[in-house]
């Protein structure tokens, strides 16, 4: 159904005005970082709202003719074309009946919704009553026209002065009901310039600047102020676990609880706050680590990392390590300290990095070099199963071998990953790096592409075909097996398993066949290529868990890591354990 | 899917069909055969969909909705009358409004199956005016005025907890509509979400609509208001409408014949029609999107008949509503 007279009166008007505003708001949007309309329908409608008006106008110079010729249009008009004098009357009659009407309404909402209402009834908004008789509403409208009416010429006569608190506190209750929320905090924080004990309004405040650290402050002020309210705990522990700071939000919670125990919301909020404040708490993960492989080298790796109290979505954090690499002859060692900082904004966008150096100390001659490493990784996921991006730049050192480390071996990468999910269980990934292999006497250069089809059998296992490419520049004698091409074709599996109570088992897992084209060669046979990867974290207590990660590879050219030759086989082992403190 | 049903063996087949060959079918069409007497449960339970039938007449098209609702199993509820027919893609056009969780209720445009009689092609007019313009910016505020009854699609859950559709009032989807928006919901409007609903044929029959769309305004309006001076843009949209079926009408309908005679000139009279290139911009511009555009300019003469039935009817729906106090309660189909 229709309501009210389409193209009649005020009501074509009012659609006009909203056209009208459509491009401003947007750009109002769009300036305040609020998502955006569709800018299809603002220039559509603003086409529409241009054609009336050109409509109108062209019909009121029409009517001002065939009436000039009928009669003269009154005196109030003589000076003017007819059908100005026709334009100006009625665009002013219909856009002063608009506004009055539009008026009347916003003075109307301010007088119903006026009165204070406590913060208790702030949570426990329902709809008005409908009990209310209907004459008694209408002799209330009629009393505000009434009172208007006598109203207005004494507001006039009066000097310009500033408006009661509880005016402030009327306009800031109907603004809050209307969602107007920029206008609700002014004139909350009129209020609590005039009364700065009202923890209404301090409640409120709070709540309009939720985003804000100053809502936490005003959360805790209202606290002072009515500390046997458990609903004010519970809010400035809401404020505190938005800001990332769990222990504290679980200290606020508790001290909701003693005053309402059992209360739903503080011990949802309470168990909600309590894993991420473990998690987020300070840690320390102390590590160790080996490898060995068919080339007789072998790696050992006594290393740590401390993590701050997560702020947030930002986490900060040290990471330092000390590796020996020896061959049997000789042996060098590498020293790295590295800041880390990982920044999640989002369920769905993370970022992490390091930045630091690497001291290496050569075998050969003893002396110690320091060169700056660093990495750096963002992932956005457009949502649960949308289109993912992985990209990450990394500048590490090549430390497989005392050789690679003699020669300071550094690889600067910059590597992509885009995953598009055909359906929920088909996905389809494309992988691009790119690597300068810089040493003490060379310069390389390695390209790898590759691709995927993966398909998930359930949430936890997922099935892969892939085919993976590797191009060298040139040849190199710094000690990493650099040939012309090498092509992997592949298939993998994924497998994650996880316990009610928190035990954790991943296994990655491939199989396939390599060949293998060195400089000045045609690609050789195919050979077998292994690969596997697996995880395991077992929890200890909150916070606490021991992870064991176990790596082996058997083939020419590896994807990850650097390989010394072109028969290479490689097994590792690390074992860590994160200490929530 | 509910078809709230009540004599309608003549269209409800059309319906039917239109419903079973959307590319976005529904999971089941329940069919609410509110006591007929001309064999629409039959009519309808030979195509094949699930027929229900309340122990009595329900009396309302709200009545029957709501009985129905009890039998819903699926996390969306679409309510097509009787007598629409929806184009084959609208159900699939409006499924994506509920991507969003605040969204309770979505609607389409709607246009007149036929446009034959005057009638028909005033409303044509109408809709096509009030559809590319009014409801558009509506929508773009987040506020469409209503959730059309004759096609809405409802998230079930929010639908239960209101209590399905209330019959307190004659414009049923106004009232829920509405008690959406005062709950916090949003509802969307979807214009490239079409259904073709009969419109009123005659005069009578017009009459008859208008009678129960203009009471169910003023109802809605005195039930409301208090509720709605909460909702940002509603209240004004609202407001404008009210003012407009109260002293536009009576502007319209005694003003300008009063003021032609006080003047003895017929040249006020063109007041009727004065704003006839305004509205054919927007009724253009939707009947171009439709190649229709030779029917919107053969109609449109049509609408201003209408236009002018219109303002009597809501005139009338007023004083007898609020200044009489004879609140009209009967529920009177309009064809």
């Amino acid at each position: 159904m229709n309501a009210g007279l389409p193209g009649t009166g005020i009501g074509g008007i009012f659609y006009l005005a909203s056209a009208l505003v459509m491009p401003f708001r947007e750009v109002y949007r769009r300036l305040r970082g609020h998502p955006v309309g569709d800018w299809r329908v603002v220039t559509g409608q603003l086409a529409i709202t241009g054609g009336i008006l050109g409509a109108m106008w062209v019909t009121g110079w029409l009517l001002g003719l065939a009436l000039a010729t009928a009669r003269p249009i009154g005196t109030a008009g003589a000076a003017l074309p007819p059908g100005n004098v026709l334009r100006f009357v009625s665009i002013a009659l219909a856009f002063g009946t608009l506004a009055a009407v539009l008026a009347g309404v916003e003075l109307l909402r301010l007088w119903v919704h006026r009165g204070r209402r406590s913060a208790s009834h702030i949570r426990q908004e329902t709809p008005l009553s409908h009990e209310r008789s209907v004459v008694q509403q209408w002799r209330r409208v009629a009393s505000l026209v009434v009172l208007a009416v006598i109203a207005a010429p004494v507001s006039l006569a009066q000097s310009p002065r500033r408006p009661p608190m509880r005016v402030h506190l009327a306009r800031a209750d109907s603004a809050w009901a209307a969602r107007a929320e920029s206008v609700a905090a002014r004139e909350y924080a009129a209020v609590l310039a005039a009364d700065p004990e009202n923890s209404h309004a301090t409640y409120r405040l709070a709540q309009l600047t939720r985003d804000d650290p100053a809502a936490l402050r005003l959360f805790q002020r209202y606290v002072e102020l009515e500390p046997e309210d458990p609903w004010g705990y519970m809010a400035v522990a809401d404020a505190l676990s938005r800001a990332g700071r769990y222990a504290e939000a679980l200290r606020s919670y508790d001290a909701a609880l003693r005053l309402a125990p059992g209360e739903p919301e503080a011990v949802a909020g309470r168990a909600k706050v309590f894993a991420p404040a473990r998690a987020a708490a300070p840690a320390v993960t102390p590590l160790v680590s080996g490898s060995r492989d068919s080339d007789g080298n072998t790696t050992f790796r006594l290393g740590g990392s401390a993590e701050l109290q997560a702020r947030g979505p930002l986490r900060l954090g040290v990471e330092a390590s000390h590796d020996r690499v020896t061959d049997g002859v000789s042996t060098a060692g590498l020293a790295q300290l590295a800041l880390r900082a990982a920044w999640r904004p989002s369920r769905l966008a993370s970022v992490e990095g390091a930045l630091g150096g690497t001291r290496l100390e050569r075998s050969d001659s003893g002396s110690t070099t320091v060169v700056p490493t660093g990495r750096v990784r963002a992932r956005w996921r457009r949502s649960t199963h949308g289109v993912t991006v992985d990209v990450r730049a990394q500048r590490a050192v090549l430390a497989a071998s005392p050789l690679l480390v003699n020669n300071r071996v550094l690889r600067t990468e910059l590597r992509a990953l885009v995953e598009i999910p055909v359906t929920r269980t088909l996905k389809l990934r494309g992988l691009g790096r790119t690597a300068l292999l810089r040493d003490t006497a060379d310069l390389n250069h390695r390209t790898a592409l590759g691709g995927v089809v993966a398909v998930a059998l359930s949430p936890a296992i997922e099935l892969s075909g892939q085919v993976h490419q590797i191009r060298y520049s040139h040849a190199s004698t710094a000690g990493y097996f650099a040939p012309r091409l090498a092509q992997v074709v592949e298939a993998g599996s994924y497998l994650e398993l996880e316990t009610p109570r928190g035990w954790l088992l991943a296994i990655d897992v491939g199989a396939g066949a390599q060949r293998v084209a060195e400089f000045g060669g045609q690609p050789g046979p195919w050979s077998r290529a292994l690969r596997w990867y697996s995880l395991i974290t077992a929890p200890l207590a909150p916070g606490r868990a021991l992870q064991l990660e176990i790596e082996g590879e058997d083939s020419m050219v590896a994807r990850e890591a650097a390989t010394t030759a072109g028969a290479w086989r490689y097994g590792s082992a690390a074992l860590s354990l994160r200490w929530a403190l | 899917m509910i078809v709230p049903a009540f004599n309608e063996a003549a269209s409800v087949a059309d319906t039917i069909r239109s419903l079973q060959a959307q590319t976005a079918r529904p999971r089941e069409i329940i069919v609410v055969d509110d006591c007929s007497t001309d064999g629409t449960g039959d009519v309808a339970r030979a195509l094949g969909v699930t027929v229900v039938r309340p122990p009595a007449n329900t009396g309302s098209k709200a009545g029957a909705q709501t009985f129905a609702l009890r039998y819903v199993r699926t996390s969306l509820t679409i309510a097509v009358d009787a007598d629409t027919v929806l184009a084959a893609d609208a159900i699939e056009r409006l499924l994506p409004a509920f991507g969003q969780p605040r969204v309770a209720a979505a609607c389409g445009f709607v246009l007149p199956q036929r446009v034959r009689s005057v009638w028909e092609r005033g409303r044509y007019v109408e809709y096509l005016f009030a559809f590319t313009f009014y409801k558009q910016v509506q929508e773009y505020y987040g506020k469409p005025l209503i959730s059309s009854g004759c096609f809405s699609m409802y998230r079930t859950t929010i639908l239960r907890t209101q209590r399905g559709w209330s019959d307190r009032t004659l414009a049923e989807d106004m009232d829920l509509t509405w008690n959406l928006y005062q709950a916090g919901y949003a509802v969307r409007f979807v214009p490239e979400a079409v259904c073709y609903p009969i419109e009123p044929r005659t005069f009578r029959l017009m009459g008859t609509q208008l009678q129960r769309w203009s009471h169910g305004f003023v109802q809605n309006v005195k039930l409301h208001w208090r509720d709605l001076l909460a909702v940002p843009y509603l209240r004004s949209a609202v407001a404008v409408a009210f003012w407009d079926a109260t002293v536009a009408a009576a502007v319209y309908l005694v003003a300008l014949p009063a003021l032609a005679l006080l003047l003895a000139s017929p040249w006020v009279l063109l007041g009727y029609v004065i704003d006839a290139p305004a509205v054919l911009v927007p009724v253009l511009a939707g009947a171009f999107q439709r190649r229709e555009v030779g029917r919107a300019l053969a109609s449109v003469p049509a609408f201003f008949l209408l236009r002018t039935v219109n303002a009597v009817f809501f005139l009338r729906a007023v004083c007898a509503e609020l200044l009489l106090g004879r609140p009209l309660r009967h529920y009177k189909k309009g064809h």
